[in-house]
Parts: C-alpha cells; sequence; structure tokens
C-alpha cells in the first residue's frame, strides 16, 4: 500500500476568480450610483452606460441572489461595474 | 497449534471518537449514523449500554444524558487501516477480524523478542495507547479472543494450560458462531461453554450443523481456524478536506479533479494503470459516501480516469454536504506499451512543474502561482464560474 501523504487540499485553497468587493457608493433619490469611493477619495459617476438586474435566484436559499449591476463611467473617464446587492443593501465591485 | 494473539478494542468507533475528544470519556456516548432516514446507533461507550444497530429513538430513550456523535466511518476505517499497518510491523500475519478486533500469529516471535511476556508487550505497544486494546494470547483464536475480553484496557492476559476449564464460565454469547444459534444455546438452557463442553458433539451437529460442530469445539477450548493474512492491495489515495460541507458539484469535481492531478504524479503509478477509483466522501451527518468506478479504455490513463470520476458526479443528487473526499486508484495492472507523440506536451509540462517547485523552494513558501479551473462556466453568477488553483496542489 502507499503511504497516504496526509496532505490535505484545503477548501480556502480554491480561490475564487472575480469574488465581488465591498465598495461605498453614494446615490441618488432614484438609488443610481452618483459617486464612488476610490481607494480614499470619492469619484462622480459622469454616467451610467448599461444597468441590469441579475435575480432574484435562488429564493429558496439562505443566500439568494438579487442583484442590480450598474455598468458606469467615473469622472477621470475610468469604467466600472458595481452592484447593489437588493439583500443586503450593499454595493461591491465586480467585473460583470 | 500456534500461539495467536488477538488485539481488542471493542468500542472502536468510540475509541476513536474518544480521542479526538477527550471530553467524551467516560461519558455515554452514541455514535450515530443516519442509515437512509432513520438514525441508528453505530457504536456506542460501554458508559451508554445500548447494541449497535439499535434505533437512536430508542437508544436515545434508554439514556437521555447520552452525548450524540455524528458518524465518520471513513476515519475510523483509516484508523483501524493504520493499526493493522503498526501490528504487521510486529508479525507478518495479521487478520483483519472487523474494526477493533485483530488476530496475530506470534509463530517464531519469542526468539525476537526474547519471551513470550515481551512479545505480548511488543504487539499491545504497537497500538497507539490512548485506543485502550486489550490482547489476549491463547492457542487458538476464540481463546485469545476471550483472554482479549477479559483483559482490561492496556493489558494482557494468557490462557492457562487448562483452557477448558478455564472457559466453563464464560458466556455463549462470546462464541463467534450467527447470533441466533447463540440464541437458540440461550433457549436450551446452554448459557455457559462448559453447559455445551460437557455434552457429546453428535447432537450440536444435528441440531445446528456446521455452527454446532463449532461452537462444541470452541467451547472446549480447541480452535484450529488458522490466522488469515490480509491481502494487500496496491492503492494509491490522495484525500481533500474542506473547511465548509459543500454540496456544489461543481466544486466537487473541481476538487475531484486537483486529486487525479496528485494521484497520477505518484511515482508508483509510472508504468502501470489503474483498473478502478473509489471516490471517498464524508457527508455531514451521513456518514460515508461511496462510489466505484471502473476506468475505461486500455490504459488507465489520467484521462479516462477523470472521465470515469466525472461520469461518477454527473447528475449525482449528495445525502448532503460534503466535508471531505478521497480519491482511490485500485487494481493496478502493468500499462500497456503506447505510441507517444513526438509534439507532446508533457516534457513542458514536467519543466513548469520543475519550475515552480524551484520558486517554492527558493522563497520557502508555496510559490503563488495558480491555474485557473472552470467551476460553473455557465453560471449566471460571476464569481462561480472559475477559481484558482494553487499550481502543483
Amino acid at each position: 500500500m502507499v503511504t497516504d501523504t496526509g496532505t490535505a487540499l484545503r477548501d480556502g485553497a480554491l480561490r475564487i476568480v472575480n469574488a465581488p468587493a465591498p465598495i461605498e457608493v453614494r446615490t441618488g433619490a432614484d438609488g443610481k450610483p452618483q459617486s464612488v469611493r476610490i481607494g480614499r477619495r470619492w469619484r462622480r459617476v459622469s454616467s451610467i452606460t448599461n444597468r441590469w438586474r441579475l435575480g432574484p435566484d435562488e429564493w429558496w436559499t439562505e443566500r439568494p441572489v438579487d442583484r442590480w449591476y450598474f455598468a458606469v463611467r467615473l469622472d477621470d473617464d475610468r469604467p466600472l461595474t458595481v452592484f447593489r446587492d437588493q439583500v443586503t443593501s450593499l454595493w461591491y465591485i465586480q467585473r460583470a | 497449534m500456534r500461539p495467536i494473539a488477538c488485539v481488542l478494542v471493542p468500542h472502536w468507533a468510540y475509541a476513536v471518537e474518544a480521542v479526538r475528544d477527550p471530553a467524551l470519556r467516560g461519558r455515554p456516548v452514541l455514535i450515530v449514523k443516519r442509515d437512509g432516514t432513520r438514525p441508528v446507533v453505530l457504536d456506542s461507550s460501554p458508559a451508554a449500554d445500548v447494541s449497535p444497530g439499535m434505533p437512536l429513538q430508542t437508544a436515545y430513550a434508554r439514556g437521555k444524558n447520552a452525548v450524540l456523535v455524528e458518524a465518520r466511518p471513513s476515519a475510523y476505517e483509516d484508523a483501524w487501516s493504520a493499526v493493522l499497518d503498526a501490528l504487521e510491523q510486529r508479525s507478518p500475519v495479521i487478520e483483519d477480524a472487523g474494526q477493533g478486533c485483530a488476530y496475530v500469529d506470534l509463530t517464531g516471535l519469542d526468539g525476537l523478542h526474547g519471551g513470550s511476556a515481551r512479545v505480548a508487550r511488543a504487539v499491545l505497544d504497537a497500538v497507539p495507547r490512548q485506543y485502550g486494546a486489550s490482547l489476549g494470547v491463547g492457542l487458538g483464536k476464540f481463546p485469545a479472543y476471550v483472554a482479549a475480553q477479559s483483559a482490561g484496557a492496556g493489558e494482557a492476559r494468557q490462557v492457562p494450560n487448562d483452557t477448558r476449564g478455564w472457559l466453563t464460565f464464560v458466556s455463549v454469547d462470546l462464541l463467534s458462531v450467527p447470533w441466533e444459534v447463540r440464541d437458540r444455546l440461550h433457549q436450551f438452557g446452554l448459557h455457559r461453554l462448559g453447559d455445551i463442553a460437557v455434552r457429546p458433539l453428535g447432537p450440536f451437529q444435528a441440531q445446528f450443523g456446521p455452527d454446532g460442530a463449532l461452537a462444541w469445539r470452541l467451547a472446549r477450548g480447541e480452535d484450529s481456524r488458522p490466522v488469515v493474512p490480509r491481502t494487500h492491495e496496491t492503492t494509491i489515495t490522495e484525500r481533500a478536506a474542506f473547511d465548509e460541507p459543500t454540496t456544489a458539484l461543481g466544486t466537487v469535481l473541481l476538487v475531484a479533479d486537483v486529486l487525479l492531478d496528485r494521484v497520477y504524479r505518484h511515482a508508483e503509478l509510472r508504468g502501470r494503470a489503474a483498473r478502478a477509483i473509489d471516490l471517498n466522501g464524508d457527508v455531514l451527518g451521513a456518514g460515508l459516501w461511496r462510489r466505484r468506478r471502473t476506468v475505461g479504455g486500455p490504459y488507465g490513463t489520467r484521462d479516462t480516469a477523470r472521465a470515469a470520476v466525472k461520469s461518477a458526479l454527473d447528475n449525482l443528487t449528495l445525502p448532503g454536504p460534503l466535508t471531505g473526499l478521497a480519491i482511490t486508484l485500485t487494481g493496478l495492472v502493468a500499462a500497456p506499451g503506447k505510441q507517444l507523440s513526438m509534439f507532446s506536451d508533457v516534457r513542458a509540462n514536467e519543466q513548469l512543474h520543475e519550475a515552480v517547485e524551484q520558486l517554492s523552494a527558493h522563497f520557502g513558501y508555496p510559490a503563488p502561482i495558480y491555474r485557473i479551473r472552470e467551476l460553473e462556466p455557465w453560471s449566471r453568477i460571476p464569481e462561480r464560474r472559475y477559481a484558482m488553483v494553487p499550481f502543483g496542489s
């Protein structure tokens, strides 16, 4: 019998690609993003180029998915995609 | 007859759990296995006073203070296998009589260790002390088993010369015959081995057939059954533990893929092919989940193995979240020759592995180099599509 190496592959060894990262967003009365905090600075959203909804999905689980994505362009012309988690009301940045 | 030792840990599953969590010692503990929909007791502590196989509801009603522990069958199997391996360092002839019981042929070991007492101690010491194993030594498996039953944890007991007389007051419940036979012996009023030994063989053979004859011989201390050595099959196992239980088949398949990579890197597999793959999963609350797949195709290569694993996992409904996964290759045979491609990228892959290993050695920690693997590339949720796996894991 070959000795088991005993080295377990921990689940933590798997790194999710494109995991959402929390981000601070200021919104207008209509709920659309108006400015986004990048590092220490707040950058104004100059335009929203696209918006779409993902979900509601997997509503029967403990972690349902319901997001509003916004593809925006910042005042320095940088493109960015952010989404608002409709379940937790938190904002995240993520490549769609 | 040959001197035989019996190594006994009567409540093996409990012993393993008590090693994991010493707070369980001395308490009534029920090891629970969810068999289908009805939970049953797989094992218990001596203080619990229940029988294996008893429905949990009945067992729990007996002692409401009992601590419930979910069974981890693969852990018990692995631990027992390690004990057998350790015993094999003492004697080449070891019989696995089920988890918690093993027979050791002691023939010729006296000279090696300098006396039967030292042989017994050497065998007992092969079992980690915390399991509380007991040892019995006698001329035959049954006398050795009875001696081990009567010895305390960590003790060794030798069967006296008058084996038959010594067995007189032992209960027939210890006979290694089917329980129906033991039950009927009680119905006949034969509760002790002495009750059987004083009677002639004929009636027992007539009433119970071969089992009756065996019971009669065992009751007289005559046991010529040999120690049947373990058969060894070369197997290669790799395992993964999940920090968080998972039911996502994409993740399970990905981890299985990484495990296959590791399995097929074993030197023992060079020039050999596997005929079968065992997938063992530890299911939270449901014990062991097991699938065996025969590797298709003539070569049993990594690719055919991957296809076999994928077919085992496709359309599968797991009985619960997986907490661990192990892949074992068995049935290793000589690989038939095959034409290698002139432009194979195998060498390039090996060079890449070497480079990563050199980097890791240079840094002193695993090089942060990853492969991108598909999880659920069709998923609408972006973070579920791909994952990064450490290169070479």
